[in-house]
């Protein structure tokens, strides 16, 4: 069930030591590499094994100012600095003194990659392809839609819908959204609306690359807008959830992890440290929580392909996430959801590093499974059959075996036993019962069964010989059910619907397999059930039966009864005997010193005290 | 160096009994528990606690309430009779029946002039309290239904009641009777309420079989506050003086202290009761409860521990069920062992070993094992409560009910019999006693129920009383040793006086008194030097002939010893060595404690000496660094309780242990609590 959910993984450090407040962004650039930016210089870190392959540092006087980005067709570092020149420079690059330089009379507030290409955002609004910005002359202005006084807080790119979306600020006012198309050059903006609600200021923003814009406002109200079918008078847009986990009133970040899951990067409402919030916006759930030791306003976090890059403490820490598109299967809880393979999307490319050997991380089976996977053909046809409108396998699970159990289909329903995994007790209860009802000649030749001894003859003191009340192919299926594992409180919801009778007998069954040694502790290949499974059978057996069998006048019952009980207290003795060279034996096994009061449980001993 | 063989003893089948009830009295720091098999206790609390004495039970006793009334100890049981117990004679003295058969429960009004006695038929019987006894007042009109707790208001004119389904308030002014229902009407199954209390301000207190307390308004029979502080049945509880908690505790062991707090509400300040801290110090039900003046708790039940706990600071003090005093006697010259049971004595010799030598903590091998020479049985339904055996042996003496009961043992020749004689003629001037000591063979000293210490001598098939002496008007004995000849006689008696007699000179030394009671004395047997140790921790060494403490004792025994200061458990025996009279054996309940005389203090091999289980230095004791001599404490802890450590015969020593899972393999099951529902 968890492998199916989105969820944060373990968090690693990739540095540390530096003040957050330096730090101006993080992208990445080429596969498993990422580029981190501070205002005096840019670190290229492998992602893979956690290293730092590059640093470039720039003078004091000649600071970042915004985040350095990779220009995957050119195959280069960009970043701006001092405000508005632009320097570029390979990857390989040593010297950022001699890399290329474009000076601008616009400021550069931000560079945008998208794809191959990098945008130039000015901060007077007007955006750019990075190709064209180089050709076009250096020296004119960049006019924009912008007048003195506003400001850019959020520019992306809404791919799938060809827009830029930016969110502009001014001093006194609602900040302001502003739709602009994506092109080599763009002064002017689509439209634009002001982005309010009554009685609460925004705290987190994020446009999403499914043309989605999810608001949150300091009510902790959530509100998730859609560029391409509604018109921005409607923004914010339709109520989406109510946050709880992190504190609404203070500035948080929005990132999207995939078109269904987005994070909120805020404080814990509990505490004084941060949160990571991985939120379904499908079905409105939160899947994962991560604290964070700090707070920083506004958060430090970004996102990658590798992962999710945030400030842990004073240090940069890399959290890599799982999402998967959800289904009521993986919302609910079930192992296998469909009777299909299903696309899925995860971080793929981050690899863990045991030792020196890289290994790439495994999709878990469960998710390639489907309900038709290590079925019989017949099983198949039978599952196939029913009518199936249920996603979980539990619900497909107990359709399938009220089925075979109308149509008698021992080996099947065996089959069914062995090969399903959610299998509900009150469906294991009715197989047992079905199982019982049957004559033991009905099991014959189903199968090849394990030899199994049928009787125990005990020592003469501890009573009669005890036969197993059922003959061995009946036994072996029986043994099916009983070794699956269950849920205590569940199979004593489930217990009371079987009769008395097969109850009684189920109870012979499990005594005989107690005495006669047929359970073990840990059981091999035999297909039996385990002795600690066993004895929870029994017990529950005799607490649902309790009224029954203490009621009951039958000498047969009350003989059964203290049976059970000889022949438990006879094995707790044993094994308590065992108890006094489990204490010796741990000492040898752990090169101890023997203790040299061995006897001073003897009822008569003479010892040495010697007094200096 | 002193080396010894101890002789450890374990198969003395002890089986401590459950404490039933428990009753406190602050004016003498002495606590009352009843046990199972209706012996009563009596442990003196004024330093660390002790027992002190025990009156013993027999077949037909039954303790269910116990109280104190100015130093006198009132008991009632299911026999349906108010006792009055003399603890100097340990005998009843008074026997008065109650209105209503089998008592429950009783309770002392705050005056301190009137009992209370709750009844099986459902009577409340009041009487009062004089000097010469009780004296019946009035019977209280009888209700339906046992009466299994019962407490009385400090202004005298109620009484509380709890019975099963409800809880009563007697207005003894207006002869009038106000019942509380517990439980609802159509419900099926009785709430039995095991315990009550009421408080200055009329609020009652009671604690029932749902494992709730609830806190009533007295004035309008209602429940004001109920909490459900345990899992199962709430048998016991006690009020703190300050009347801000009560604590509670039953079938499920945990005691639970509830306290009063004031909450501001809507509706302006309202009273409420919490839970307060829990305390986990029993494993099985905990059936009786005292809280002291200085809200020190008291607690007992089937575990047959007595645990003291407070806090704060967090202390829990656990004091193990001991054997009556008198239950294990040893013959030194002989390496005889006399233990007694409750229907017969039996008489071991011990074993021996070929080989010698070897560190301290192995064992040796038993070449000659342990024999029972005699095993002596009592007349039926007689309980045996005191038992002795002369140094050699050869003298065997029990105490029945006060009878003194002498036998003649002659130990068995080559592959005979043995055989013994029971002495058959006793003087009359022989008084019951209640507890005896053999001085030497053929003599022995018997303290009367009369307060007279009488030395009688055996002679043949005859006993006679040789000669009487007698302590200060109003003293009884608690404990008698005698010195090695039998010729000096050490007492310490209830008034926390050690008197030494030469009863051959007919003089006698009396101790400096101490602010703490004696817990152990012993007299050593070459230079005749008393050594008293207190529950303070404090030894002392008193030579009698010059009538002083000993240079050695004002030297270094000024104060307590830190390391002995840190147990809870007083010294129950001072016992010596002849071959090394620097020595001074003593135990408690968990280790041996040797001091060592003349020996420098914390030197820097003994810390080190790998024999020692633990040796501690007692560095502390006096001013031994600046004397250049001192005393050496060394502690030797024991892995099971310790009952006795005494030196016997040659360089051996006797222990007689009792192992704390022995007494656990005896006990019922705790409560449990199931883990899945069902039927």
């Amino acid at each position: 069930m968890a492998a199916t959910k989105a969820a944060l993984h373990k968090t690693s450090v990739l540095f540390g030591g530096f003040s957050p407040k330096n730090l101006l962004g993080v992208c990445e650039d080429e596969d498993g590499h990422i580029l981190v930016s501070f205002r005096s210089f840019v670190k290229r870190f492998n992602i893979a094994d956690r290293q730092q392959v590059r640093n470039w540092t720039t003078k004091s006087w000649h600071p970042f100012t915004c985040a350095a980005v990779y220009q995957r067709e050119e195959k280069r570092v960009v970043a701006a600095v001092s405000g508005s020149v632009l320097a570029m420079w390979s990857l390989e690059h040593e010297d950022l003194d001699s890399s290329k330089r474009s000076s601008f009379e616009t400021p550069i507030h931000t560079l945008l990659p998208s794809g191959n290409s990098v945008f130039v955002v000015f901060t007077t609004g007007h955006v750019e392809r990075l190709s064209e910005t180089l050709l076009a002359s250096r020296k004119s202005p960049r006019p924009g839609f912008l007048s003195t006084g506003e400001t850019i807080t959020y520019v992306e790119i809404v791919k799938e819908a060809g827009l830029l979306v930016m969110l502009v600020e001014k001093e006194g006012k609602s900040p302001s959204l502003y739709r602009l198309p994506l092109g080599d050059s763009v002064c002017q903006p689509q439209d634009s609306h002001i982005l309010a609600l009554n009685d609460a200021h925004l705290t987190g923003f994020c446009a999403t690359s499914s043309a989605k814009l999810v608001t949150l406002w300091s009510t902790g109200e959530m509100y998730i807008f859609e560029f391409q079918n509604d018109y921005l008078e409607k923004l914010p847009g339709r109520l989406h959830a109510t946050e709880q986990q992190v504190t609404v009133t203070k500035p948080t970040k929005i990132l999207e992890l995939s078109p269904s899951h987005v994070v909120i990067v805020g404080q814990d409402k509990e505490d004084e440290g941060g949160l990571i919030v991985l939120r379904d916006i499908k079905f409105a759930l939160v899947t994962s929580i991560q604290p964070l030791k700090m707070y920083h306003r506004p958060p430090p976090a970004w996102v990658t392909p590798s992962g999710l890059i945030v400030v842990e403490g004073s240090s940069l820490a890399l959290i890599p996430f799982t999402v998967r598109e959800s289904n009521l299967a993986t919302v609910f809880g079930s192992r296998i959801a469909e009777t299909k393979g299903f696309p899925f999307e995860e971080c793929h490319s981050w690899v863990r590093t045991d030792g020196h050997q890289e290994t790439q991380e495994t999709i878990p089976k469960e998710a390639k499974e489907t309900i038709y996977s290590n079925k019989s053909a017949e099983l198949m046809k039978v599952i196939g059959s029913t009518d199936r409108g249920a996603l979980s396998e539990s619900m497909i699970a107990v359709e399938v075996i009220i089925h075979l159990i109308e149509l008698k289909r021992l080996n099947l329903l065996r089959e069914a036993m062995n090969v399903f995994v959610d299998i509900p007790e009150t469906s294991m209860v009715d197989v047992l019962t079905c199982y019982l009802g049957c004559q033991n000649a009905d099991f014959e030749g189903l199968c090849q069964t394990p030899y199994m001894q049928m009787e125990f003859i005990p020592q003469e003191e501890d009573g009669d010989k005890i036969v197993c009340p059922f003959q061995a192919a009946k036994a072996f299926f029986i043994n099916g059910v009983l070794k699956r594992p269950f849920t205590d409180v569940q199979l004593l919801a489930a217990l009371p619907k079987m009769c008395f009778d097969h109850a009684l007998s189920l109870i012979k069954y499990l005594h005989f397999l107690i005495a006669s040694g047929e359970v073990e502790l840990t059981p091999q290949d035999k297909g039996t059930p385990s002795l600690s499974q066993t004895a929870l059978w029994l017990s529950l057996l005799l607490d649902t039966n309790y009224h029954q069998l203490v009621m009951s006048s039958e000498v047969a019952i009350h003989r059964l009864l203290l049976s059970c009980f000889t022949q438990v207290s006879a094995m707790i003795k044993f094994l308590e005997g065992m108890s006094d060279i489990e204490l010796l034996a741990r000492r040898i096994v752990k090169g101890q010193p023997l203790s040299k009061h061995t006897h001073t449980s003897a009822p008569y001993s003479l010892e040495r005290l010697v007094i200096t | 160096m002193a080396q010894y063989t101890i002789h450890n003893i374990r198969f003395y089948d002890f089986h401590p009994k459950a404490i039933q009830c428990m009753s406190y009295e602050d004016e003498t720091s002495r606590l009352a528990l009843s046990r199972a098999d209706g012996s009563i206790e009596i442990w003196n609390c004024k330093s660390r606690p002790f027992m002190q004495l025990v009156l013993p039970g027999d077949n037909d006793s039954s303790v269910e309430a116990l109280v104190w009334c100015r130093g006198r100890l009132f008991s009632a049981g299911l026999h349906g009779f108010l006792l009055e117990h003399n603890l100097a004679s340990r005998e009843v003295t008074l026997r008065t029946p109650v209105t209503g058969g089998p008592t429950w429960c009783l309770t002392l009004s705050k005056d301190k002039k009137k009992l209370a006695a709750g009844t099986e038929g459902g009577y409340v019987c009041i009487f009062d309290v004089v000097d010469e006894g009780v004296v019946y007042d009035r019977v209280l009109e009888k209700q339906e239904g046992r009466i299994l707790h019962i407490a009385w208001h400090s202004s005298g004119d109620y009484i509380v009641t709890g019975s099963v389904n409800c809880v009563r308030l007697w207005s003894l002014k207006e002869g009038r009777v106000t019942r509380c229902a517990l439980g609802a009407s159509n419900r099926k199954d009785e709430v039995i309420v095991w315990c009550v209390g009421i408080l200055d301000d009329m609020t009652l207190v009671s604690g029932d079989s749902c494992g709730k307390v609830c806190f009533w308004n007295a004035e309008l029979g209602t429940i004001t506050h109920s909490v459900q502080t345990h899992k199962a049945d709430v048998l016991t509880l006690a009020i703190c003086v300050d009347q801000n908690s009560v604590y509670v505790a039953g079938v499920d062991p945990t005691i639970v202290q509830l306290s009063r707090v004031e909450t501001n509400t809507s509706r302006g300040k309202v009273e409420m009761w919490i839970k307060g801290n829990q305390r986990s110090v029993h494993t099985h039900d905990v059936r009786a409860l005292a809280v002291t003046a200085t809200d020190r708790v008291y607690s007992g039940g089937v575990d047959t521990i007595l645990t003291l706990s407070y806090y704060p600071p967090k202390i829990v003090c656990k004091f193990p069920a001991l054997p009556p005093l008198g239950s294990i006697s040893v013959a030194q010259e002989a390496e005889s062992l006399l233990l007694q049971y409750s229907d017969h004595v039996e008489l071991w010799r011990l074993g021996a070993s070929s080989e010698e030598g070897g560190d301290s903590g192995t064992f040796l091998p038993i070449t000659e094992d342990r024999v029972k020479m005699l095993e002596l049985h009592g007349k039926e339904d007689e309980v045996i409560q005191w038992c002795a055996v002369s140094p050699k042996a050869l003298w065997i003496a029990y105490l029945v009910q006060g009878s003194l009961r002498i036998y003649h043992f002659t130990p068995p020749a080559s592959g005979g019999q043995p055989r013994v004689q029971r002495v058959r003629e006793m003087s009359r001037a022989i008084e019951r006693s209640h507890q005896i000591l053999w001085l030497s063979e053929a003599r022995l000293a018997s303290a009367s129920v009369t307060g007279t210490i009488q030395v009688i001598s055996v002679s043949g098939s005859e006993a006679v009383m040789e000669k009487e002496l007698t302590l200060e008007p109003g003293h009884s004995v608690l404990q008698m040793t005698c010195d090695m000849e039998g010729k000096t006689l050490a007492v310490v008696d209830d008034k926390n006086t050690i008197t030494i007699f030469d009863i051959e000179g007919g003089k006698s030394a009396v101790l400096p008194g101490h602010s703490a009671p004696c817990t152990a004395v012993g007299i050593h047997p070459l230079s005749k030097e008393v050594v008293a140790v207190y529950a303070d921790m404090s030894i002392k060494e008193y030579d009698p002939s010059r009538k002083r403490y000993t240079a050695f004792c004002r030297k270094h025994l000024n104060e307590p010893s830190p390391e002995l200061v840190k147990k809870h458990s007083v010294i129950q025996r001072v016992s010596f060595d002849p071959d090394h009279p620097d020595l001074i054996l003593l135990h408690n309940d968990s280790a041996f404690v040797v001091v060592q005389k003349g020996k420098k203090a914390a030197s820097e091999s003994q810390e080190r000496a790998p024999k020692m289980k633990k040796v501690m230095s007692g560095s502390s004791l006096g001013k031994g660094e600046d004397a250049g001599m001192g005393a050496q404490l060394s502690v030797i802890r024991r892995p099971n309780q310790v009952l006795l450590f005494s030196q016997v015969k040659g360089k051996a020593v006797v222990s007689v242990e009792l192992n704390p899972l022995q007494v656990m393999d005896h006990l019922p099951s705790p409560l449990k609590v199931k883990k899945y529902g069902g039927t």
